[in-house]
Formats: C-alpha cells, sequence, structure tokens
C-alpha cells in the first residue's frame, strides 16, 4: 500500500468512526442542553439499534429476499428500527430521565447510569444467549453478487461502509436543515440555548422535551445499525464505550452545541483512527488516546471547540 | 431515679444489640434462601410496626441517640466477640468471616467515596481504579521490595491519593459532571493499562503477595482453633473503626459544613468565601486515601490481584452503596453496604441478576429517596452546641 | 449633609455584555459609608447583573471597580466576600436540607481557623470556635425571630418564606461585612411579610452601625421607607439618582416602568 493509500484509508475509517460518534453525540447535547441532563443511558440506547435491527433483519426475512424487495425491506428495517428505539427513548425519558432531571445534575448522571446497565442486563439475561456477541449480517454485498468491494485509489471500500457513508451524510444534512428550518427545530434549538427564555415564549416545554429525546434515541439507534454494519458483530456492551466516547465528543464540541457534537464526533474518530494506524499497538491504545485529547481540550478550552450553554443563572 | 434510668437504657441497648447480633447470626447460619425473605419481611413488618406504634418505638430507640457512645461500645464488644462465638454456631464460619471482612473493605471504601459524592457532590466513577491502585501499590512494594504492611498500607492510601490529585488538578477550574466523565474514562483507562504492562504482572496479575506481618507476627497464623483470616478481621475492624470516627468527625466540623454547601449550593458557597475548587480538591484526595488503605488490606490478606477485580462494576457497587444508603450519612453507608455485599452472597441464586438489580435499584432510589434510605440527619458538632437550641432564645 | 461623605465603592464605566447583549453600560456608581442605597428599576434592566458583577459571579466585560481603595476587578466571589462584601439572592440562596444553623454559621467561613486536623484531632479548639459563632448566629436570630433559637437544629425548608429570608440576612451579616448587598429580599412576600421585612432592614442597620446597605428592590414601598438614596437603571444603564421623591418623579423613570404615555401625562 501506497502512504497515500495508507492515508486515504486512515481519512475513510476516520469518516466512518466519524458518523456514527456523531450521531450520538448529538443526542448527548440535545439533552444537555434541553433537560440539562447527562443521559448516561444514551449509549445503550445506541445499543438496542442494533439489536432492534438485527431483530428486524431476521423478523422481515429480509435476508432471503432480493432485488427490488430486498432494497425496500433494508430500508424498512431502518427506519422502523430507528422509530422503535426513538420511542423507547421518549418511554425511558418520561419514567427516568426527566423525573431525575429536576434534582442536581450529578443526579440524573447516576440515575442514567443505573438505567443504562439495567437496559444492558435486560439484554445480557433476555434476549437468547445475551452475553455472547452476535453476528451482524453483511447487507448490500446481496445487491452486487461477484464483486466484494470497491477499489478506489488503492482502498477497499465494502458496500456497506458506503451505505454508512452515504445514509451518514443524509441524514447529517437532514438534521441541519430540521434544526435550522423547521418551527420545531428552531424551537429545540431555542430551549437548547436558554430554557427559561423559550419558557416565557409559551413554549410547550414537554412536547419538546419528548421529540428531542425521540430524534436524539434514533439517530443512536441509527448508529448502532452502522456500527453492527461496520464491525459485523454486536454485542449487550456496546453501548457503555460508545456512550463514554458521545459525552466526550459531546463535551468537546460544547455541551448543548448540535454543530459541536458533529466536530467533535469527527475529532475523536480521527484522533482515534489515526492512533491506530500510526503508533505501534495502537489499536489497542487509540481510545486511550483520544480520552487524553478530550482531557486536553476540558483543561484548555472547557467550555467545548464551538462553545457550551451561556453563564449559570445566579 | 435518674441513675436507674441510665442503668435501664443501657440494659435495653444491650438487650436490642445483643438479639440483633443473634438475628445477624441465626441468618448467616441458615443456609436456605428464605433467609432472605424472612429478613426482608421482619425488616418491613418493623418498619410497619414503628409507624403504627411510633411512640414505643421512639421510646426504644432514644437511648440509642442519648447514649451513643454507650451503644456503638457496645456494638464494637459484640464485633469483637464475633470471630470467636460464630465457629460455634454456624457450619461454614470461615467463609462468612472472609465475608464480612470483604463487607468491612468495602465499607472503608465507600466511606471514602461517600465523603467525595454524599458529602461534597462530588461523582467519582473509579473508585475501583483507586482501589486497585491502593492494592497494587502494597502488592509491589510487599512483593518486589519486601516492604512491612505497616509501610505499604499508608503508602498505599498515599499512591491512591495521588492519583486522586493528578486526575483533578486538570479539570481543576471545570464543571462538576466533568469529574464523571473523567474519572470514567480513567477507570477503563487503567484496567487497560493494568492488563497490558507485564512489570505488574498484567492480565494474570500479581500473585504470593506476603500476608501482613507486624513485628514477626504474621498474620497467616491461626489464633488458638480460629482460621488465620481472625487476624485481618481485628485488622480491619480496627481501622475501620478509626474510619469511621475520622469521617464521624469531619461531618460534625467546619469541614463537613463547607462540603454540605459545595454539594448543595456551590455558587452560594462561594459567595460565602469558600474557593470551593481547591476545598473539592483536598476532599478527593482524601477521600481516595482512604479507598487505597482498603486496596492494601485486600492485597495483603488475599495474597492475589489482578486487573478483574478492579473493574467498572466494582465502581458502580461503591457507588450504589452511597447513594442507596444515604449520602452524607455513615450509618446509611454503613447498612447499604451489608445488604448490598452480605445479601447477594446468600441469594446465591440472582447472582446473574445482581448487577441488573444494581442498575434498577439505582434508578429507582434516585427517582423515589433521591437522599437515601437513611438521609443525613442534623449536623450537631457537639452536645455543648445542642443546648443552644432553647425556647425563646437565649 | 454637613459631614464629608466616605466613599467606599465605586466603579469605573463598568459595561457587562452577553453576546451581542449589553446587560450594563457606562455604569459608573458610588456608595457612601454607612448608607442605605436603593437600586430600582423595570424587569432586565441589569440590577441582578450589577450585583453578580461586584461580587465576582460575572467578570465584566469593560471596566473595573474599587472597594474601600482596592480594585476588585477579575476577582472571584470568594475573595470577594472575604474582603467584606456580603450578599443575599434574589432566590435566597440557602441550603434547605440543612438546619438553620448550618446555613448561618457558613457565613463565618471567612474568619473561621480550625481546619481538617482540628476536626480530628483537637475537638477541643473546633468546639470553642463553634460555640463562639452559634452564640453570635443566636444572637442575630434573636433580633429577628426569638422562635428560631428553637429550632437552630431544623432543616431550613420548613420555615416559612420570611424567615428563610432572615436566615438568610443572618448569614450575610454575620462575617461582619462592610457592604450587604440585598437583591430583592421582599420578593414572594405578601403585605405583611413585607412590613416585616422593612422593620427587619432597620434592625440590620442598628446592630451594625457602621455597615453599608445596597437593597435592589421592586416593591416601591420598601425602597422608599429605608433608602437614603436611590439609583434607577434600565437597559444596563443608570438613568436616575437621587432621593426617592426625586427618582419617583423622574420622567425617564416613569416612562421606564410605564411608558412613555403615562410619563408624558
Amino acid at each position: 500500500m501506497t502512504s497515500a493509500s495508507i492515508f486515504l484509508q486512515i481519512i475513510f475509517n476516520g469518516i466512518m468512526l466519524g458518523i456514527q460518534y456523531s450521531l450520538v453525540a448529538v443526542g448527548f447535547s440535545l439533552f444537555f442542553g434541553v433537560l440539562d441532563v447527562i443521559n448516561f443511558a444514551h449509549g445503550d440506547i445506541f445499543m438496542l439499534g442494533a439489536f432492534v435491527s438485527l431483530i428486524l433483519i431476521n423478523v422481515t426475512g429480509m435476508l432471503t429476499a432480493s432485488g427490488a424487495t430486498y432494497v425496500f425491506l433494508l430500508i424498512l428495517v431502518i427506519i422502523l428500527s430507528m422509530i422503535i428505539v426513538g420511542g423507547l427513548g421518549v418511554f425511558f425519558e418520561r419514567i427516568v430521565v426527566k423525573p431525575v432531571s429536576k434534582g442536581p445534575t450529578l443526579m440524573s448522571l447516576v440515575a442514567t447510569l443505573g438505567l443504562g446497565i439495567a437496559i444492558r442486563e435486560a439484554v445480557r439475561l433476555f434476549y437468547p444467549r445475551g452475553s455472547e456477541t452476535k453476528r451482524f449480517p453483511e447487507l448490500l454485498v446481496k445487491l452486487f453478487p461477484g464483486k466484494e468491494a470497491i477499489e478506489f485509489k488503492g482502498i477497499i471500500l465494502r458496500y456497506d461502509n458506503l451505505l454508512i457513508l452515504a445514509v451518514g451524510v443524509i441524514v447529517v444534512i437532514l438534521l441541519a436543515l430540521y434544526i435550522n428550518k423547521t418551527k420545531m427545530g428552531l424551537t429545540i434549538r431555542a430551549v437548547a440555548q436558554d430554557a427559561e427564555a423559550a419558557s416565557m415564549m409559551g413554549v410547550n416545554k414537554n412536547l419538546i422535551i419528548d421529540v428531542t429525546f425521540f430524534i436524539g434515541s434514533a439517530l443512536a439507534a441509527l448508529a448502532g445499525f452502522m456500527n453492527g454494519l461496520y464491525y459485523n458483530s454486536i454485542i449487550f456492551d456496546m453501548g457503555a464505550m460508545a456512550g463514554i466516547v458521545g459525552f466526550s465528543a459531546a463535551v468537546i464540541g460544547g455541551l448543548g452545541n448540535i454543530y459541536g457534537a458533529i466536530v467533535g464526533g469527527f475529532l475523536f474518530a480521527m484522533v482515534e483512527s489515526l492512533s491506530a494506524a500510526l503508533i505501534p499497538k495502537g489499536s489497542e491504545y487509540m481510545t486511550v488516546i483520544a480520552f487524553a485529547v478530550v482531557i486536553l481540550f476540558l483543561i484548555f478550552r472547557p467550555s467545548g471547540i464551538l462553545g457550551e450553554r451561556a453563564y449559570e443563572r445566579v | 431515679m435518674k441513675k436507674e434510668n441510665k442503668f435501664l437504657d443501657c440494659i435495653k441497648i444491650i438487650l436490642v444489640e445483643v438479639v440483633a447480633f443473634f438475628l445477624f447470626l441465626f441468618f448467616l447460619k441458615v443456609e436456605s434462601i428464605w433467609t432472605v425473605i424472612v429478613a426482608i419481611l421482619l425488616v418491613a413488618l418493623i418498619y410497619f410496626l414503628s409507624k403504627i406504634y411510633k411512640e414505643k418505638f421512639q421510646a426504644l430507640l432514644e437511648p440509642f441517640s442519648k447514649y451513643q457512645n454507650f451503644a456503638i461500645g457496645v456494638l464494637f464488644i459484640l464485633l469483637v466477640l464475633y470471630p470467636i462465638i460464630s465457629p460455634l454456631m454456624i457450619v461454614h464460619s470461615t467463609y462468612w468471616t472472609l465475608i464480612l471482612i470483604q463487607t468491612g473493605i468495602y465499607i472503608m471504601i465507600a466511606l471514602g467515596l461517600n465523603f467525595q459524592l454524599g458529602s461534597t457532590g462530588m461523582m467519582n466513577l473509579a473508585t475501583a481504579a483507586f482501589y486497585g491502585i491502593g492494592a497494587y501499590t502494597a502488592g509491589l512494594l510487599a512483593l518486589k521490595l519486601g516492604w512491612s504492611a505497616l509501610i505499604t498500607i499508608p503508602l498505599a492510601g498515599l499512591a491512591a491519593a495521588f492519583a486522586g490529585l493528578l486526575l483533578v488538578i486538570p479539570i481543576y477550574k471545570t464543571k462538576g459532571h466533568y469529574l464523571a466523565l473523567v474519572t470514567l474514562a480513567f477507570g477503563f483507562m487503567l484496567v487497560l493499562a493494568a492488563d497490558n504492562i507485564e512489570i505488574i504482572g498484567g492480565p494474570q496479575g500479581l500473585k504470593n503477595i506476603p500476608p501482613v506481618n507486624i513485628f514477626g507476627y504474621s498474620f497467616l497464623t491461626n489464633i488458638g482453633g480460629l482460621h488465620f483470616y481472625t487476624n485481618y478481621y481485628y485488622l480491619v475492624l480496627a481501622l475501620l473503626g478509626i474510619t469511621i470516627l475520622v469521617f464521624a468527625r469531619l461531618f460534625n466540623s467546619w469541614v463537613g459544613l463547607t462540603s454540605a454547601y459545595i454539594r448543595d449550593d456551590e455558587l452560594a458557597a462561594k459567595g460565602c468565601g469558600i474557593n470551593t475548587n481547591f476545598r473539592k480538591l483536598i476532599v478527593f484526595v482524601v477521600g481516595n486515601f482512604f479507598m487505597g488503605v482498603a486496596g492494601a488490606l485486600y492485597a495483603h490478606m488475599i495474597g492475589f490481584i489482578s486487573p478483574p477485580n478492579f473493574q467498572f462494576a466494582q465502581s458502580l457497587l461503591i457507588v450504589a452503596i452511597v447513594i442507596i444508603g444515604g449520602m452524607d450519612n455513615i450509618l446509611g453507608v454503613i447498612i447499604a453496604s451489608i445488604l448490598l455485599v452480605v445479601f447477594p452472597e446468600k441469594l446465591r441464586v440472582v447472582t446473574e441478576y445482581r448487577i441488573f438489580l444494581y442498575g434498577i435499584l439505582l434508578v429507582v432510589t434516585l427517582i423515589l429517596r433521591p437522599r437515601g434510605i437513611l438521609p443525613f440527619g442534623p449536623r450537631k458538632y457537639d452536645s455543648s452546641i445542642l443546648k443552644f437550641a432553647r425556647k425563646g432564645g437565649s | 449633609m454637613a459631614e464629608e461623605k466616605k466613599t467606599i465603592f465605586y466603579t469605573e464605566d463598568i459595561e457587562m455584555r452577553f453576546g451581542g447583549l449589553y446587560a450594563l453600560k457606562n455604569i459608573n456608581i458610588k456608595i457612601y459609608e454607612n448608607e442605605i442605597l436603593g437600586m430600582i428599576g423595570p424587569n432586565g434592566s441589569g440590577k441582578t447583573t450589577f450585583f453578580n458583577v461586584i461580587t465576582g459571579f460575572y467578570k465584566p466585560t469593560k471596566g473595573r471597580f474599587y472597594f474601600m481603595g482596592e480594585d476588585l476587578t477579575g476577582k472571584e466571589p470568594y475573595d470577594i466576600t472575604r474582603k467584606g462584601i456580603s450578599r443575599t439572592y434574589q432566590t435566597s440562596r440557602l441550603c434547605l436540607d440543612l438546619t438553620i444553623l448550618d446555613n448561618i454559621l457558613i457565613g463565618t467561613y471567612p474568619v473561621q481557623k480550625s481546619g481538617y486536623i482540628d476536626a480530628i484531632f483537637n475537638r477541643k479548639k473546633l468546639i470553642k470556635e463553634v460555640k463562639k459563632h452559634t452564640e453570635r448566629a443566636v444572637h442575630l436570630l434573636n433580633i429577628f425571630n426569638p422562635n428560631l433559637v428553637e429550632k437552630l437544629f431544623v432543616p431550613v425548608g420548613s420555615l416559612p418564606h420570611i424567615d428563610r429570608r432572615r436566615v438568610e440576612i443572618c448569614r450575610a451579616m454575620i462575617a461582619e461585612p462592610k457592604l450587604i448587598l440585598l437583591d430583592e429580599p421582599s420578593a414572594g412576600m405578601n403585605a405583611d411579610e413585607t412590613q416585616e421585612l422593612m422593620d427587619d432592614i432597620e434592625k440590620v442597620r442598628k446592630e451594625m452601625e457602621n455597615v453599608t446597605i445596597m437593597i435592589i428592590e421592586h416593591d416601591m414601598k420598601v425602597i422608599s421607607s429605608v433608602s437614603e438614596r436611590v439609583i434607577a437603571l434600565n437597559f444596563g444603564q443608570v438613568i436616575a439618582e437621587g432621593t426617592y421623591e426625586e427618582v419617583s418623579h423622574d420622567k425617564e423613570v416613569i416612562e421606564a416602568y410605564l411608558g412613555k404615555e403615562v410619563a408624558n401625562g
């Protein structure tokens, strides 16, 4: 492999991971902005997305179909898993997250941590042979018989990875449009910036919270699906790390700032990708190095790259 | 008349404690899980009775707060006698002694976390990591350098304290939730590091750590007919007693007061002249010290430590103990430790579900009873200060 | 007004900007020793922001302020408190689960001397200090409401609003500050409680003869009865200064509160 292709591979890997991390990080920022909570169960929502999509893949019998039916079922599985997990997100918000958000932030942190653990263990205990790694099938290879992947400038691009890329870009654009152009989206942004001002303007806070959690959870679910597709495997505790990474990325970008979360996600992924490729034994330490970068950010720019929410009310 | 009342009160205290003591022994002795169910029912029964017969119950409990020191003294004597009495009653008494020692070690860690989290509102999700630093420090010093436990134990505490210092300084000026993130990440990183660094044993850990040896007396000695664990029982009991005393005194002092203010309203604390960042740093370091000491005790006693001992699951357990037991309440922490460490040993059948239940328990506690089963009581400082609360002013 | 008034506090062109919004602009305010200075202004005029700036919670984007000749600009709240400025908050920041005694004793933090070592090894010294301050706390409580003394170890959360405010005032007073800032003390009080509050402020003055008080208020009854001098703010700037009589008749002030039409008659 030439150094150019190695470089391209690093960038591509970074983008692949970056999309997934960003989608999770956006949720963290949204929840913090709208409800002032750190939702540590969010990583496990990501995990639920992976498992629910796997269940749907099996239930719809998608893998036995072909052609247009296959594509249709694939899209159905993706959207349905996002909706289901989005709904679960709202459910958990109603019974756990919102009640504890009224107290100190630290309490909501622990409560959501407990919730996340309960979700994680529930999957381990109640999903058949839950503690084992589950195989997540390759999805797009079916449509292109004969060829395994595309080669581009020396790097191998699996079809599934291209799918992740395409879907990721589309979703990010849709999200940006949503929070900038639609009434609900703008309201969410307003509430995320200053909840008190927004409530004085007669905004239905509870509805905003529900919508926010739905969107955040749906995005995390999509990321979970992507993660399963990327590694071709899922496991019950995949959400633990994803949660920490997502939270870190949101912090780097500035909690409450949606664009910041996206930037943070990509930054974290790039650091990981670079470390894995360039440092000996890097793939084991890449997360550690990325965390070190996060800590550096906390020291030198605690409000994040794009800025956290403003002043605390005295 | 007064002398007679005092005598009666003391008899009441002794009676209640001795009955509770033998009930506990009985609970440990009987093998079936029915004991747990009976225990829970009993506690529920007592709780309901206490609501119905409020005055009778208060009359029963009053001597305990009036003669607190005496009650503690009696308890201490019972605890000292335990290792001698238990083999007479329980078949697997050695096993239970070990469990109790383990509980005592966890109480020590939990009290350290309670000081950070319960008293001061600082979230530390890496308690197991700091406990591990203490264990590895003591283990390495004893194993590779042959140093005595008298030195390794305090040094282990200092190592954990120092690690805490290094971790907190970079995020000195940032908000609370960052500490949670940093400790969470640190916990994972430490286990990863311990797994990969060969000098400290790697995934196999450290084996054959020398036992505690005070002036020639090795703790591996069996005392009379009692298993050598008894030595550690008394050591942990003594150190735990000191720990409890230290934290109780800190609670009833300026330290406790400023910590509580930092926890409940940091801005108001700043407005009262408190340099909150600095105070929090000290609290964190002090809390960590005790976690390190606990780790050292574990290392010497078991003689073998490895990375899986110090994972997030253990940190979670300690957090659960503090939150469920009662924030800033030493007694609550002790009770929760017993509940969450001893009970699961009885409920072998639920071992699989343990972590799941911890999660649920945390959520339920925080929603229904955010301050824990036993929320903290009023800070009394000293009995002489209590006298100021007189009717109609001084 | 024969004696020369000593200025103990003054600001120099304070500006406080949040993004594009000017919460305070060109603020030049003097506070004279021993006076009770009132500050009024419609919601959002910058009154509490002013307090937050001079107590160090916000750092001003421009300008400086001086207390007793010392430049305190940029200092942290805990430094400023130790220099002798105490405050109360609009939302009465007390720790509701802690006792009355705890909530007042915390006010003596700047002058207490015992730390960790004393707490553990030298209880006698600690208790002596606590006793001294508790006596003072009891003394202060007696001034406002003797019934509170027997409730020393009761959580503040169980007290009615006016008593909570009193505890907060005691907390501000106990460290013997030179300047006390009261931020809308009558917030949330009914007419009877407000009357008691006005008496309370008089009591503060009586108890601490040399103290200077600055009070932000919405309730004009309170301002008119306790302040010797009043400053009015609107949109972050000073629009009037003088006695209550003068300020309440100032056209700009009336306009700020009631609109142009009423101001013009």
